[in-house]
């Protein structure tokens, strides 16, 4: 119930009332005629159903009266057109409705987006609670039926059901008391019955979740073919389908007792019809008997009774669900209340380029982590200083570039950069210092173009710049080679011309990418790892070219690398073990020393012993 | 029938996942079929007791058998509602298992092929946008159905109307009303019928713009640091604000034409529902029937009209859903036809197999489908939205037009907003999972018609270490795909023990090796299940294994051991590795399976200099008396191996020791070697 409770603490912080007001405030803004249709429907939801209720009643009292056939033409004649014109209006105000209800949530969706993917701090997206605030936000606010923007459709539909229960029981209570009371309770209690079985599912559900994640995963491998060639290889087809069918048979089970209670609420329900249904027959025979009520007097009433406790349930319900609304509004509100560390207003001036680069007691822990990553790191870069950093998987090397990247910011030290603190300038001009590449490489459906020179578009020579940075990381080739050359777009299957990259040449893309940038600082994290041995040479060669006039950092498992920075620092376990040149670190015998020799030994040309134990 | 055999043979297939489902969601609707006409009767007997002046008891005898069969029958459609629920459940479920058993079963040539991840991808688009393909065949029957029962019933009341009217005295003014409302009911449903194509072209344009968003967002699915750097957001809105305002105009634009479309059709309806009240009041004041029957004929006469149109409809868009359900049912005829082979593999303890490529050459398959799926392909995406979504409407417009209630059908359309979010969830949920980064180089070589291998011919002894070096591209992971057989050589044979690799039995002869492909997967399923790739596992071997290949220091951090599952899309609680950590286990995955041939594609990628280092030095003792194959970009594990093969454009250009090849100044490998090792020297 950990989440039933979070979720109370975002009530708190907005009141209904004023998350209500926000929500229709938006809709306003976005799309005014949406919420006149919307309110437009009322006065036919209401009148519709009572003309419809009320031509049967005059037929009926005509012919008992025995009027003629003209007559009874005239008054069909009459009902019909005016039933017709009505249905005619309804159905253009629904039909107007319908067409613009997709579009706020569309809006809505790409707002928590481009604020999650772009806008907040990057570490907040990797933040448990702020995923989960994004979940709910997404879930209750931005899908299907949850969307906030149908809070204008739960007032205009309070507002049928007000005027309906106003006008039907005027005309019912004039009658009969007994039988409006009657329907209200009945109506009361089957709107409870109808919650029940949600109730159960609510109650219970967090008996099956997890187990509906499970199957969905198993379930999801015939549509993963990168996966299913594993398990082909490997031979865990059939395992992993009992595995399925018991999730499957499990979470039937449950969904099984779930409608039970449903069935058991039908059951009730229907005996609570008779209930109404008998009393208003036995008051409305009574009266008819005693000739208060005319045949078609009787017939309309009774259909009354029907309208009515429709409109009663439906009374309830909204009361219920705009309290559910506005609490669903209020996630979507907190999740953009997120608070950020770096600064997104007006910052101080950049530096210009070469920029120093000073970490001071830098401490680090990732979210949720029990351990620090990052122990008290201190490090001075110079301007224009070509930093090597080495050491071992999980030393804290990424997290050391995502934190001079501005994506991460310290528990505890400060980072400056050209002497003033990160915090200081504004986040989004300081990236703009930035020339990185990161290891995990992702492609998105962009023109090889866009693709490189996003960050930039509108620099006057873009195309011009784009082609010498391709030629740089040496892709130029292979790009010119497609049949629309940069204008290709990236990744099969998305658009027609769109190819995939090997990770070789995905590499030499993000490369070029960061030279067309052309951030006075320039971070390369492993940047070959998937290129031949060829190609990674040359990368080595240009690297004075590459970094000229900036500050850089080269991260990177292949100690060949070293060989061309100005100074190496190694880093374990969280701090700074060794500084120096890769000859002051050969002379020290420390822990590079010993690393370079592992690697290099294989690559002297004395024999190497079989195995490779020296 | 011949028209709906696509859909027989999707009925047939998805019957029988559940052959119970179907049956009873039949029976549930004669149950709610019944429900209007007692009414209509009950009420009309009533009121002409009324009229009528009876005895109090005798209504009060109506209005119990009224109330009584109101619950009887309210009472049996829940509890069939049920029962048909939990069979529609059942039926999902097999349905899944079905589509999974087919993936599993698919040769890897399949697998591989974009084709036929296209063809699966198609059928899960269908059903997202407004359930095309099977469910909408399930609810077209079923709609057919409902007609079907509500026509038999109508038509039995209809029958007995005309047979009060033989009763009375003819008039041309009654027969002239009943026939107009016949031919307005006509008129009705041709127009219905030739709206329903226009209809269909309208909402061409809606499922064109969903189509699209769902096949772009996988495209926009943006890294957030890469983002922030490189300011992509700019281009993202701008994709973004086009395609939502893409489709808000469609959506705006059909409605609007459907509206303006259905104005005569909905005039139709209230002429002729203006006909059947004259007839019926004309003929009541004639004395054919009591008054109080007169809103049962009407009511009758509007169910009978009403169920011919609808049969028409769910036939027409049973019929139009043929080229949804076209898809689901080729997924299902692919067949596999890779020889499986019948010579038993020995099972050596010796380990002494010998492996021969004789002067091979391969060419990746054209299209492996034939033609006919990319069509089905084309045709689908060109008739898209054509009946289903639009016909929806339509029968929501003339719901809404005659007043009747229902109005199900206008939300059928609402969820498709919700589907697409629900397919980019899908998609994002395939990446969070998906392990190291290095796609392949298999796709490079894949440009059709390119030769991948050419003229191949090497030995592999048992026990050898062979190196497989070369640049990106050059045909390295092509060659294991064929050893494995994963692929079947284009041109040249592969020889085991001097038999031809085909004749052995096909699982028996994969279970020979033990491979890490450079695209490896791990699945989000416990640790220990990774490894064994069982439901069991040898805990002390595991343990021993995830020790040799460097993981454990990491494993002593796990608390629920081996038990741990691995990401978080299978289990919340599951813990993410690295892409160096899933390396290591992806090894340990290979080395349990103890199988005699160990093939390595660049293991060590994503490890550090030490892990990296262990691996090479303990490489001897993790392989044992195991054939092994090693690619690498790393020249230096070139020094464990007995023997290198350099790949060059697809062709092996040199062969030999690391000192044999060294010494062939200016070749290939002293090429490769000195890039890399001259940092070294």
């Amino acid at each position: 119930m950990e989440k039933e409770s979070e979720k109370s603490g975002t009530k708190r912080r907005y009141s209904r009332i004023s998350s209500i007001i926000w929500a229709m405030k938006r809709l306003w803004k976005l799309d005014r005629s949406f919420v006149f249709f919307i309110f437009a429907s009322v006065p036919t939801a209401v009148v519709l159903p009572l003309v419809t209720a009320y031509f049967p009643r005059v037929l009926l009292d005509h012919l008992g009266a025995g009027k003629t056939f003209s007559e009874l033409a005239i008054i069909s004649v009459g009902f019909l057109s005016a039933i017709g014109l009505l249905s005619l209006l309804k159905d253009f105000i629904e039909s107007r409705c319908q067409a613009r209800r997709y579009y706020p949530t569309a809006v809505y969706q790409s707002e928590m987006d481009a604020f999650e993917n772009y806008r907040t701090d990057f570490e907040n997206t990797e933040k448990q609670e702020f995923r989960k605030s994004s979940g709910y936000a997404q879930q209750d606010a931005c899908t299907g039926n949850c969307a906030m923007e149908f809070v204008w459709g739960d007032l205009s539909q309070m507002l049928i059901h007000l005027f309906g229960i106003v006008t039907y029981a005027s005309l019912l209570l004039t009658l009969n008391p007994v039988i409006f009371a009657v329907v209200t309770a009945v109506s009361a209690a089957s709107y409870f019955l109808t919650r029940w079985q949600p109730k159960y599912y609510d109650k219970h559900k967090s008996n099956w979740e997890k187990e509906i994640r499970k199957r969905d995963y198993l379930q999801g491998l015939s549509d993963d073919f990168p996966r299913a060639k594993d398990i082909k290889l490997y031979g865990l087809s059939d395992w992993l389908e009992k595995m399925m069918r018991d999730y499957q048979n499990y979470i039937l089970r449950w969904n099984k007792r779930c409608s039970l209670r449903g069935v058991l609420a039908s059951v009730i329900a229907a005996l609570l019809a008779v209930l109404q249904n008998g009393t208003a027959h036995l008051v409305l025979i009574a009266a008819l008997l005693e000739g208060g009520l005319t045949v078609g007097e009787f017939v309309f009433y009774f259909s009354l009774v029907g309208e009515i406790a429709r409109f009663l349930q439906g009374i309830i319900g909204d009361i219920a669900g705009l309290n559910t609304r506005a609490d669903k509004i209020a996630y979507y509100r907190v999740f953009f209340d997120y608070p950020n560390r770096f600064n997104h207003g007006p910052g101080c001036a950049l530096p210009a380029a070469p920029v120093a680069v000073e970490f001071r007691d830098v401490w680090y822990r990732y979210d949720g982590a029990k351990e620090d990553t990052l122990k008290g790191l201190s490090l001075t870069i110079r301007e224009g200083e070509k930093l090597a950093l080495v050491g071992m998987n999980g030393a804290g090397k990424t997290t050391l570039v995502k934190l001079l990247c501005g994506l991460y910011a310290p528990q505890r030290g400060e980072i400056l950069v050209g002497g003033r603190r990160l915090e200081e300038y504004n986040i989004e001009e300081y990236y703009s210092l930035l020339s990185v590449v990161f290891q995990e490489i992702r492609t998105l459906a962009f023109t090889v173009f866009e693709f490189v020179a996003s960050a930039d578009l509108s620099r006057p020579a873009a195309r011009e710049d784009a082609v010498l940075a391709m030629r740089k990381a040496d892709i130029y080739e292979k790009v010119m080679s497609l049949p629309n050359g940069m204008d290709t777009h990236l990744m099969k299957g998305i658009y027609d011309d769109g190819v995939d990259f090997s990770g070789g040449e995905l590499q030499k893309l993000v490369l070029a990418r960061a030279i067309y940038k052309d951030g006075s600082l320039l971070i390369l994290d492993e940047p070959t790892a998937a290129l031949d041995p060829i190609a990674e040479n040359n990368l080595y060669m240009k690297y004075q070219e590459l970094t000229e006039g900036k500050t850089s950092v080269y991260i990177s498992h292949r100690f060949a690398s070293t060989r061309f920075c100005d100074r190496i620092v190694l880093l374990e376990d969280g701090v700074i073990r060794e500084s120096g040149s890769h000859d002051e670190l050969m002379r020290q015998g420390g822990r590079y020393a010993q690393m370079f020799e592992v690697q290099s030994k294989y690559y002297r040309n004395e024999a190497v012993e079989k195995g490779g134990n020296l | 029938m011949k028209r709906f055999a696509v859909t027989g043979r999707a009925f047939r297939r998805v019957h029988s996942y559940n052959p119970v489902y179907f049956p009873l969601s039949f029976l549930k609707i004669i149950f709610q079929q019944i429900s209007p006409y007692f009414n209509l009767w009950m009420s009309a007997e009533i009121v002409t007791a009324l009229y009528e002046g009876r005895e109090r008891a005798d209504l009060y005898q109506l209005v119990a058998v009224t109330l009584a069969g109101n619950a009887v029958v309210q009472i049996a459609g829940a509890l069939l509602g049920r029962a048909a629920r939990t069979a529609s459940e059942s039926l999902k479920n097999n349905e899944a298992a079905a589509f999974y058993q087919k993936t599993l079963s698919l040769d890897y040539e399949k697998i591989e092929n974009p084709e036929v991840r296209k063809l699966r991808r198609k059928i899960i688009e269908n059903s997202w946008i407004n359930s095309y393909g099977v469910n909408l065949m399930g609810d077209m029957l079923e709609s057919l159905f409902t007609n079907l029962v509500d026509l038999v019933f109508s038509a039995a009341l209809f029958a007995e109307m005309i047979l009060f009217l033989t009763r009375v005295p003819f008039r041309w003014l009654g027969v002239l009303l009943l026939l107009a409302m016949a031919g307005l009911t006509a008129a009705d449903i041709v127009l219905r019928g030739r709206n329903m194509k226009k209809v269909s072209t309208y909402w061409d344009g809606v499922t064109e713009v969903l189509l699209e968003e769902n096949r772009i967002s996988p495209g926009y699915s943006v890294a957030g640091t890469d983002n922030r750097i490189y300011r992509q957001q700019t281009i993202i809105d701008r994709v973004y604000e086009k395609s939502n305002r893409a489709h808000r105009d469609a959506f705006s634009r059909a409605y609007a034409k459907i509206f303006v479309l259905m104005l005569p059709v909905n005039g139709l309806i209230v002429l002729s529902k203006l006909c059947s009240y004259l007839a019926v009041c004309f003929y009541c004041i004639l004395g054919a029937f009591p008054a109080g029957s007169i809103i049962k004929y009407v009511g009758y006469l509007g169910r009978l009209t009403g169920s011919i149109g609808n049969i028409f409809y769910a036939l027409n868009s049973l019929k139009t859903n043929e080229h949804y359900l076209k898809p689901y049912l080729e997924y299902f005829d692919i067949a596999n036809d890779m020889y499986q082979g019948s010579l038993a593999v020995e099972k050596r303890s010796d380990k002494e197999f010998e492996i021969e490529f004789r002067d091979v050459s391969f060419r990746y398959p054209e299209s492996v489908t034939n033609n006919d799926a990319g069509n089905v392909q084309e045709e689908a995406a060109e008739d898209a939205g054509s009946g289903a979504a639009g016909s929806a409407e339509v029968y929501a417009a003339e719901d809404a037009g005659s007043g009747i209630a229902g109005s199900a059908e206008v939300y059928a359309a609402e969820d498709a907003g919700s589907g697409i979010a629900g397919g980019a969830e899908v998609y994002a949920a395939e990446d969070a999972g998906s392990s190291a980064a290095g796609s392949a180089e298999a796709h490079t070589a894949q440009d059709r018609g390119q030769w991948a291998l050419r003229n191949i011919s090497i030995q592999l002894k048992a026990g050898e270490r062979l190196a497989v070096v070369g640049m990106n591209g050059s045909g390295k992971t092509t060659f294991i795909k064929l050893l494995c057989r994963l692929y079947d050589p284009t041109e040249g044979e592969i020889l085991m023990n001097d038999f031809n690799i085909r004749k052995y039995d096909y699982r028996q002869y994969l279970d020979l090796f033990s491979v890490v492909f450079q695209d490896y997967n791990l699945l989000a399923v416990p640790l220990g299940n990774n490894i064994s790739s069982d439901a069991s596992w040898d805990t002390g071997k595991a343990e021993q294994l995830l020790e040799e290949v460097g993981f454990g220091e990491r494993y002593r951090k796990m608390e629920r051991g081996l038990n741990t599952p691995l990401y978080k899309n299978f289990d919340e609680d599951g813990v993410n590795v690295s892409g160096g950590e899933a390396q290591k286990i992806a090894l340990a995955r290979a080395l349990y399976r103890d199988a005699p041939f160990i093939i390595l594609d660049e293991p060590t990628a994503a490890l550090d200099p030490i892990a990296e280092a262990e691996i090479y030095s303990r490489f001897d003792e993790i392989v044992g008396d195991k054939t092994a194959i090693y690619i690498s970009h790393r020249l230096s594990s070139c020094r464990f191996c007995d023997k290198i093969a350099v790949f060059d454009c697809g062709r092996i250009v040199q062969v030999g020791t690391h000192e044999e090849l060294l010494a062939e100044i200016g070749g290939k490998y002293y090429e490769l070697w000195n890039a890399q090792a001259q940092y070294y020297a």
